[in-house]
């Protein structure tokens, strides 16, 4: 897959992975790599850049006497969730645009 | 590797980086390396699965601006010391002409390429152009009566629209090729400063 999309579109399949509740690092790796193939090395620049976008928030709390960082989706990260959901209509009508059979 | 050794290495690679952004990351990786071996794995294990010390390292190194990179390179650890500023100060006329020489030699040789690739496709546009001029120029002869003046003039037009058209392939592989040594360039010169 093209670099570029594929930045774009993990950024947006960790958000979804806190969507509804917070998470950890190493679930949120569990939960979107089905979908797309993700590690720690790449995961981490991602983290960084949508905390500095203001997309999600960090919280340390104690986990097994060690602490873990849980992060948090916040408005602006749903309306970028949202906006890619417009997008992707956009992008569906080129896709069978792009496929369509001849007469 | 285990974790200890894991994260040494990352921090020699990382050395141009701040104290926080260096421990930021580690936190990081330290909990993700604990998380998987709470799942189970042995510590190397967990270490194999996290990526290799380079890759952490060069996906940080890739999302920080090249900015950033120069500063960090320059400013290298720590504050500077007092006889380091005035070393600065003082060699500032040698340090501040070879940075604008360099900075010259990479535009230079940027424009350079451009200037070539513009050449060409002035002389293709040249070519195509006259080769049109001459073609009318024989249709004024063929209608003054100069028979002759008129073949010798369409052939001569016919040959060079024919020099033109024909380096249109060659032309416009050249400037796409130009673009991607262009490109190859600036990166390479950005790789400069991510070790």
């Amino acid at each position: 897959m093209d670099i570029q999309l594929k930045r774009g579109l993990l950024e947006i399949c960790v958000l979804a992975a806190i969507k509804y509740e917070e998470s950890y690092g190493y679930k949120i790796i569990k939960d979107v790599k089905p979908y797309i193939s993700i590690s720690e090395s790449t995961l981490y620049p991602i983290l960084k850049r949508l905390e500095e976008a203001g997309c999600l928030n960090v919280r340390s709390a104690e986990h097994n006497g060690r602490l873990r960082k849980y992060y948090c989706i916040t408005d602006v990260g749903r309306q970028r969730l949202g906006q890619f959901a417009d997008e992707w209509q956009e992008i569906m009508s080129i896709y069978n645009y792009v496929i369509r059979e001849g007469d | 590797m285990n974790k200890e050794q894991f994260k040494q290495e990352i921090r020699t690679r990382l050395s141009d980086y701040s104290d926080e952004d260096i421990n930021k990351a580690l936190e990081f990786y330290d909990e993700a390396i604990d998380d998987r071996m709470e799942d189970g794995m042995s510590e190397d294990e967990a270490v194999a699965a996290i990526g290799t010390p380079e890759e952490v390292a060069r996906q940080i190194q890739m999302d920080t601006p090249i900015t950033t990179l120069v500063k960090n390179k320059v400013k290298g650890k720590g504050e500077l010391k007092t006889w380091q500023v005035v070393l600065i100060i003082l060699t500032a006329p040698i340090w501040f002409g070879l940075g604008i020489a360099l900075l010259s030699i990479i535009f230079s040789i940027v424009v350079t390429i451009l200037s070539l690739v513009f050449a060409f496709m002035v002389t293709m546009a040249a070519l195509i152009a006259s080769g049109i001029g001459v073609f009318f120029v024989s249709l004024i002869a063929l209608i003054a009566g100069g028979g002759l003046h008129a073949v010798v003039s369409a052939g001569a037009a016919l040959v060079i629209l024919g020099l033109g058209i024909l380096s249109i392939i060659p032309v416009m592989a050249f400037a796409r090729g130009s673009i991607k040594v262009i490109k190859g360039f600036l990166s390479w010169i950005k790789s400069l400063f991510v070790k």
